[in-house]
């Protein structure tokens, strides 16, 4: 019997914090990266390049790492003047939850609305979990779900999410 | 046994046996506890609070004050829950409480004979004389007799989860109101979340014979439950309890997931704590049925009128020997009549039904009196007789006393509206003269009583007002649906007349049972001058047990309106408060208990550190290593003695990549830093470091750490690990708020990096032996020099910054690479014998260098204090530099900081000892200052420590004495400079 949700460790994703400098709006981010950047808790992408809005002027870009070319100079290459661009490769862990029980399981977590009707393929969730915090987004499917998560917190979440998790099997 | 033939809602096919006090009993699917013992004839089930008096069960549900029992054996027990509230489970066992050696024969019920001692208040003018005996005797005593129930005193067994609930419509109790609003809610498509206390939904309709549509009324509930369930826009929570209300349209509910099996299964949580987010919410939560306040109305026997008629409809249980027992009805309006008839229905002998009123029940009277009912109107029960009952007294409409035997006595003293989490947002209820009962205050837009909970008892009225307000609500939200045809119910309305006390009874008459409260208690109060709500409530515990006052709240505070001669609308009530219902600790802690409590950060190395034998200790959130245990080593000093010595002689390596991180970014970035530090970062030179010092605005010293300089616009910073947020958010609050102007970013990079540092006179040729594509000659990377360049593909980071005074490097890599970066430095070291050192050791070592840490950097000391006046820039503004220049701050005899060492280098010198001069008396005038942080240092092979001494600068050669008194004998100590090992600081240089 399938499991009512399989969680999954991604590796290999590059991962920057994108700042707009002082007077730089969303709209010029987004075009110097050939997307439009989300000013609003959302997720956009383009080819392989995924920014989520984190904060006023503030997003986490999120690349495939088979992507060639070095990270995150050719971000910073593109962004130019618009941006301030930190690399945070080594700092985020982000797990895949996926599953009939995958929404579900999250909301035990999360105190936002992640009801479908509120929360779609293109929202983001930035809250906390289990006194976690964590960046929650749709990653393609209903029931498919990424939540990032600074590393040191990692086995924490995995306890969480395997226990809860085995109350839906 | 005391079971109806047929009929009710338990599952016959289903026996159960069950335990209480040792006796085997049993019951059946579908019977409470309270159901199941009154099935068996067990009419004795607890003793009360104070008086020990012998109590039975008074209601069925959870307003329920007496049948208190220990739920459940070892860890598992659950002192005073309500046997009203527990669904019954094979094997399930309980004890009754408060009662020794048993309940049959209970010591402290001689209580009772001390009563006129122990009345209302008698605890603030007692137990004073003689003082000596409070301590000893008095306090004692009272600790023992007090309280109810007792607790395993084992951990908690079980698991707790947690959920989030959203919805447009909260509906709170699963009865007629409930389900019509729920039904018209969900058809019309808003998300709805249902919410039932107990295990099925009806409410009401599962005690009373009631018909909907002329079916009986059961039938509808079960299509109801039907069609929520079909929807998938409705949510139905059975067995889930809302325990209070919140701001922002919160509600907290508890949700029993396996509280009717003998324990969960694997892995399952016992108990669902729930936060529910409701933009309106309906609250279907009933009425309660009230007692009479008459002599005896505690005895077992004596049961609310609606209970007996659920114990009758829905469990078939018949609260007396069915073929010999004779019950009495007494009520003060309608609702009483119609027990009476359902006990007659089952086939009991009703003796008498005492009606207060001198007109009434016109129907029910004819019906009644044609099988032989005694009808007397106008009349009273007065007492009621017997430790079990036996007999009641009665007066009659002439005033005339008679004795009626009884073994089971219904009383109805007219229904309160049960709107508890109405009181939770601070509105007091209000009454209502025409209902003649408090209700809600209906102002609050977002929370709305429907059917009995807003005083229309009717059947009728419940069903029309769920749909009603429902209706309004969809409404609301353009969501209009075609209206449904009526629904053919009862219309009488139950609103009773405002008898609630019988004057001239001549045994104790019971107001508040679970706190043992009579009416005596309230007059009393008021005698003594206690005369508003609040103050009766605390003077005499009215209302202050787990029921909150479910069943005496009114019934005490009519008495205080008729003994001050103001009406029950003048007198108010009392607030509510969450929980409306008692719940578990475990519920709300959730899983977050012993190791959970927090969340717990661990550094890149930490599974290395634990596979080589590491110790850990918490440093706020991180697990950081203390030290490594080699085999043969029995005792953790030698571990750290070894380990400083390494690094003093050889070479070691220390993960810290705890301490913060900051990275800086802009064309201002210099400008930002140079306000934030004490002394100046622009003019520091690309690929250098340099020790920072950052102050609080009011001048004291905030945080220590370096600053390395990337690039032009682009700087890297280290803080502490303690300080680590609270510099970000500083720097961040700079940024935003007190410079918007400056154009400078700023992002933690604390998880982004591990970071290692490699310590000792060998440490470049560890470096030497990775084979870098680096230079790390001294020429090119010399003291507080950075260099990136590249290792395996990812970058690599060395800092030559030295906190152990040593020749040293810290080696950054990303954090993902963290583990395999340690394990290439310490293959790299094996030749060179390379020691991993812990925070100990790392401890050791800067407080042999006189590094300011922690215990220096408390908050209350500056610059100046820490020796690093120096630093401070006269060139430039910074945060803190006015305010530290204020004359206390910058006084002369402010203690500063030195080194000391024990005369005698084997006496130990601990933190938190004060300083004296020899010679003074060791007493606060002659305090010149206190140890802050303290070690045995194996490089000088002595005790030292690190103290702040008035003028201790000052003071280097002279005597000191270290007073400790809670921890031994005073030590005489010499002042040094703080810098033990290598002052001149050549160690690192070269």
């Amino acid at each position: 019997m399938a499991k009512a949700v399989q969680i999954t460790a991604l590796t290999g994703l590059r991962v920057a914090t994108i700042m707009a400098r002082r007077g730089v709006v969303a709209r010029q981010v987004g075009a110097a990266l050939g997307l439009a950047a989300p000013s609003r808790p959302g997720r956009v992408t383009n080819d392989g390049l995924a920014l989520i809005a984190t904060a006023p002027g503030a997003w986490l870009a999120i690349a495939e790492s088979d992507g060639a070319g070095a990270w995150p100079a050719d971000l910073a290459d593109r962004l130019g003047d618009a941006a301030a661009v930190f690399d945070q490769s080594g700092a985020y862990c982000v797990f895949r939850l996926e599953g009939p029980a995958a929404r579900q399981m999250l909301q035990r977590g999360i105190a936002i609305d992640l009801d479908p009707a509120a929360f779609g393929p293109n929202d983001t969730v930035v809250s906390s979990l289990a006194h976690l915090d964590v960046i929650v987004w749709q990653s393609g499917g209903e029931d498919s779900f990424d939540v990032a998560v600074f590393r040191s917190y990692a086995d924490d979440f995995l306890a969480w999410a395997e226990r809860v998790a085995a109350t839906f099997d | 046994m005391s079971r109806l033939p047929q009929g009710g809602l338990i599952d016959r096919s289903q026996p159960l046996d069950f335990s209480f006090d040792g006796a085997k009993l049993c019951g059946f699917a579908g019977d409470t506890l309270a159901s199941a013992l009154i099935a068996n004839g067990v009419a004795l089930v607890g003793r009360s609070f104070k008086y020990h008096r012998p109590r039975g069960i008074m209601t069925a549900g959870p307003e329920e004050p007496n049948a208190l029992v220990t739920l459940g054996e070892g860890a598992r027990a659950e002192p005073n829950t309500r046997a009203t509230t527990i669904e019954l489970f094979d094997g399930l066992s309980a004890t009754s409480q408060n009662r020794w050696p048993s309940l049959k024969f209970d010591v402290m019920a001689i209580n009772q004979v001390f009563a006129p001692l122990l009345v209302a208040g008698f605890y603030y003018k007692t137990f004073m004389w003689p003082e000596r005996f409070w301590e000893r005797v008095y306090e004692p005593l009272i600790r023992r007799a007090a309280g109810l129930g007792a607790l395993s005193g084992d951990p908690d067994p079980d698991a707790y989860d947690r959920d989030h609930g959203f919805c447009d419509l909260l509906v709170i109790g699963g009865g007629p109101a409930g389900l019509s609003a729920a039904l018209t809610a969900g058809r019309a498509g808003l998300r709805v979340i249902l919410a039932e206390e107990d295990v099925r939904l009806g409410g009401r309709l599962l005690s009373e014979q009631e018909t909907i549509d002329d079916q009986p009324a059961q039938l509808w509930v079960d299509d109801a439950a039907a069609e929520l369930a079909s929807l998938a826009n409705v949510r139905v929570l059975v067995r889930t309890s809302v325990f209070g209300a919140y701001d922002g349209r919160t509600y907290g509910a508890v949700e029993k997931l396996s509280d009717h099996l003998p324990s969960p299964p694997q892995g399952q949580p016992r108990q669902r704590f729930w936060k529910i987010v409701a933009q309106r919410t309906l609250l279907a939560t009933g009425a309660i049925e009230q007692p009479v306040v008459f002599g005896g109305n505690d005895r077992p026997g004596v049961m609310l009128a609606s209970a007996v008629s659920t114990y009758l409809n829905r469990f078939a249980a018949v609260p007396l020997d069915p073929r010999t027992g004779r019950a009495v009805v007494f009520t003060t309006g309608d609702s009483g009549w119609s027990t009476a008839e359902d006990l007659v229905k089952a086939g009991i002998e009703v003796a008498a039904v005492i009606d207060t009123r001198p007109e009434c029940g016109a129907l029910s009277r004819d019906r009644l009196a044609k099988v032989g009912v005694r009808i007397l109107q106008g009349a009273a029960v007065t007492d009621a007789l017997g430790s079990r009952l036996k007999a009641v007294r009665i007066r009659d409409s002439a005033g005339r006393d008679s004795l009626i035997r009884a073994d089971l006595l219904a009383i109805s003293g007219g229904w309160a509206p049960s709107i508890g989490l109405g009181a939770h947002l601070g509105r007091k209820p209000v009454w209502s003269q025409g209902l003649q009962a408090f209700v809600m205050d209906q102002d609050a837009a977002n929370l709305t009583a429907v059917g009995s909970a807003a005083g229309r008892y009717s059947l009728r009225h419940a069903l029309l007002d769920g749909q009603r307000e429902a209706t309004r609500i969809a409404d609301e939200r353009g969501l209009s649906q075609p209206a449904r045809r009526t629904l053919r119910a009862e219309a009488e309305q139950l609103a009773a007349p405002p008898i609630r006390a019988v004057e001239r009874h001549r045994t104790k008459a019971f107001v508040d049972f679970q706190n043992d409260v009579t009416d005596k208690d309230i007059a009393l109060a008021v005698q003594e001058g206690f005369t508003s709500v609040e103050h009766v409530k605390r003077y005499t515990t009215l209302g202050m047990a787990t029921d909150q006052g479910k069943t005496s709240n009114i019934n005490g505070h009519a008495l205080l309106a008729t003994a001050m001669g103001r009406s029950l609308g003048e007198t108010g009530t009392i607030l509510s408060r969450p929980p409306h219902q008692p719940i578990s600790i475990g519920v709300l802690a959730g899983p977050h208990r012993e190791s959970h409590f927090r969340p717990t950060r661990r550094t890149p190395g930490h599974a290395w550190a634990q596979a080589n034998g590491a110790s850990f200790v918490d440093a706020g959130l991180w697990k950081r290593a203390q030290w490594f245990l080699r085999p043969g080593e029995t005792h953790w000093l030698d571990t750290v003695n070894r380990e400083v010595v390494a690094v003093r002689t050889g070479v070691g390596v220390c993960d810290v990549s705890t301490l913060g991180k900051i990275e800086v970014q802009g064309p201002d970035a210099a400008i930002l830093l140079d306000r934030l530090y004490a002394n100046t970062m622009s003019t520091l030179a690309v690929g250098r470091c340099r020790y920072g010092v950052m102050l609080r605005e009011d001048g004291f010293v905030m945080d220590d750490g370096t600053v390395t300089r990337l690039s032009e616009h682009q700087f890297f910073l280290t803080t502490t690990t303690a300080n680590a947020a609270r510099v970000m958010q500083h720097i961040e609050y700079a940024r935003q708020v007190q410079w918007p102007d400056l154009d400078v970013s700023a992002c933690s990079q604390t998880e982004q990096w591990a970071t290692f540092a490699v310590a000792g006179p060998k440490a470049r040729r560890l470096l030497d032996a990775m084979t870098l594509d680096l230079d790390v000659s001294d020429a090119a990377l010399p003291y507080l020099a950075a260099a990136e360049t590249r290792w395996r593909g990812h970058a690599l980071r060395l800092f030559r910054l030295s906190f152990s005074g040593e020749l040293a490097y810290e080696v950054s890599g990303p954090a993902d690479q963290g583990e395999a970066l340690l394990t290439a430095l310490v293959d790299a070291g094996r030749e060179l014998e390379v020691t991993p050192y812990g925070v100990e050791a790392l401890s050791v070592l800067r407080i042999e260098k006189g590094h300011a840490a922690g215990a220096e950097l408390n908050g209350r000391t500056t610059a100046h204090d820490l020796g690093l006046g120096k630093l401070l820039s006269k060139a430039k503004p910074f945060i803190g530099r006015e305010m530290a220049a204020r004359p206390p701050l910058t006084a002369s005899d402010r203690p500063r900081l030195v080194g000391l060492m024990p005369i005698r280098p084997s006496d130990p010198i601990r933190s938190g000892a004060h300083l004296v001069a020899p010679g003074f008396a060791p007493t606060a005038q002659n305090d010149e200052g206190h140890v802050t942080s303290a070690a045995w240092s194996p490089t000088l092979n002595s005790h030292i420590a690190l103290a702040l001494l008035v003028r201790g600068p000052e003071r280097h050669g002279e005597r000191i004495v270290v007073h400790d008194p809670l921890r031994g004998a005073d030590i005489e100590a010499k002042v040094t400079s703080a810098v033990f090992v290598d002052p001149e600081g050549s160690r690192l240089r070269g």
